[in-house]
């Protein structure tokens, strides 16, 4: 039996939609149409449609869902380079036996994020692009020295560091395919954030060092913050200071008093301010004693 | 836009908008009410359906995008007059009050068991940190999801 529905009084205001089985298919709707936004798992993009027609604000006419492309989805690892689509949702990357090493960070920050219902549906690809700046794995991703790979609306690809992408508000009209990292065996990291509560909730801010200490001593340090009212950066002070500091405990303390003020003040609270402090240290300490535990 | 989905283990051709969500769809159009409205933002969990095997929230579903998919509702569950180990045990459990959150509750607890059989208590409040009951009787949804768990072993 067909069902036909009548456009009655929905939550979404009147909207086309596509719905493209390949990657060029989109890129082509995507250039041709006016109006238009696309869709990944729709966490932000379905609640905003029907938030922006409660206020009486005009929608886009049209939506290009990416869930029919194939070529979107899953995770692969090849040699030692783990590509995971865009389409790949939270669950997948948490559940994915490739995340070892200094990629299980990201398992860290994905079994966090939002609830099961949400990490079933929100993608990586959405998780990024969206451009919020309070989002969690814009972080890691930097810290993991990842690419993002884009196919642009005239249906050429191209590549920028993730680190790029959100300082230089780059590749805001392309179309996110996959997100490459570089499997890297000696590194270490660890991912912190603190929320406002221990209830599910977005976080108040977040952190993801990544270093080696193969030869016992931090080198090759990034150290990414994520103030969560604006897009992470890194603290290049405090990268500086914990590059050829030995892995003792006293680190942990010490990095306090090398932290950048600058980036530092951009939380607006104190309490935002206190538990970042706990953060480092915990997450100095986290990499340290993984390192005693090998 | 027509499109072809499986609910509840049945064939369904819809011909849609393209403005609709899957929740719309199935409370006011095919009239399953058992899946609940009520956040209406991807927050409380009641209106949880199971999309290809996991739980997934109807209310931010665009329903033109489960074409091809597999959609399991509350009604789907009990086979005539049975219930489904799972819904007998909310009710041996007492784990309902208002009820209001329960074929949430119910929907996420079958995905989690559906995918892993021998959840521990861990892995129980996991699975259901995205369904709100206001009346706070997550010990008993708890202890209900255990108990059926064990009973489908
Ligand atoms: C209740 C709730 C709790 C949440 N908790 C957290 C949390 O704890 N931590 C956290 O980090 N996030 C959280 N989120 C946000 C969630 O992670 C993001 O909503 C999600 O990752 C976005 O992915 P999506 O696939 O749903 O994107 P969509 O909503 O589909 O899209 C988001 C944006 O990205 C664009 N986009 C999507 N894919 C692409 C692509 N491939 N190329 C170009 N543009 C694209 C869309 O056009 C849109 O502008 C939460 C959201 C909700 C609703």
């Amino acid at each position: 039996m067909l069902y036909v529905f009548e456009n009655y009084n929905m939550l979404i205001n009147p909207i086309k939609f596509y719905r493209p089985k390949t990657v060029k298919e989109a890129a082509e709707l995507y250039s041709s149409l006016e109006s238009v936004k696309l869709l990944a798992g729709g966490t932000f993009v379905v609640n905003n449609l029907k938030a922006s027609k409660r206020a009486g604000r005009k929608t886009n006419a049209n939506l290009i869902s990416l869930k029919g492309i194939d070529a979107l989805k899953g995770l692969v690892l090849s040699k030692d380079v783990l590509t995971i689509n865009s389409m790949a949702t939270i669950t997948e990357i948490f559940e994915s036996s490739y995340l070892k090493d200094n990629l299980s960070v990201l398992k860290n920050a994905c079994s966090t994020i939002g609830t099961t219902q949400i990490r079933n549906m929100a993608t990586i690809g959405g998780n990024i692009a969206c451009r919020y700046t309070w989002t969690e794995l814009p972080a890691v991703l930097i810290a993991l020295e990842a690419t993002l790979n884009f196919t642009g609306k005239n249906n050429k690809p191209q590549s920028i560091s993730a680190e790029e992408f959100f300082l230089n508000s780059a590749k805001t009209e392309d179309i996110l395919t996959s997100i490459t990292i570089k499997h890297k065996p000696g590194s270490s990291c660890s991912y912190q954030r603190f929320t406002k509560s221990s209830a599910i909730g977005i976080p108040l801010g977040a952190l993801c060092i990544r270093t080696d200490l193969r030869s016992g001593s931090f080198s090759n340090t990034k150290v990414v913050l994520n103030t969560t009212n604006s897009f992470p950066q890194r603290d290049r002070m405090l990268e500086e200071f914990l590059n050829g500091q030995k892995a003792s405990d006293g680190v942990a303390e010490s990095s306090l008093n090398n932290i950048d003020n600058d980036l530092f003040e951009k939380f607006i609270n104190d309490y935002q301010k206190h538990m970042f402090k706990i953060s480092i240290k915990n997450a100095v300490k986290q990499i340290i004693k993984g390192l005693k535990v090998k | 836009m027509r499109i072809k989905l499986t609910l509840n283990s049945k064939q369904q051709e819809l011909d849609l908008n393209g403005n609709e969500t899957l929740l719309e769809v199935i409370r006011d159009h095919l009239k399953l009410t058992g899946t609940k409205s009520s956040c209406d933002e991807a927050e409380c969990g009641s209106c949880t359906v199971i999309i290809n095997g996991r739980s997934a929230l109807s209310c931010i579903t665009m329903a033109c995008d489960c074409d091809g998919a597999s959609v399991e509702t509350i009604e789907g569950l009990s086979s005539g007059d049975e219930l489904h180990p799972i819904q007998q045990a909310f009710l041996d459990k007492g784990a309902v009050q208002c009820g209001f959150c329960t074929p949430g509750m119910i929907m996420s607890s079958k995905a989690l068991l559906d995918n892993n059989p021998k959840p521990s208590h861990e892995e129980i409040k996991r699975s259901l940190d995205g369904n709100l009951c206001r009346c706070a009787c997550y010990q008993k949804i708890f202890e209900a999801v255990d108990t059926a768990a064990k009973k489908m072993a």
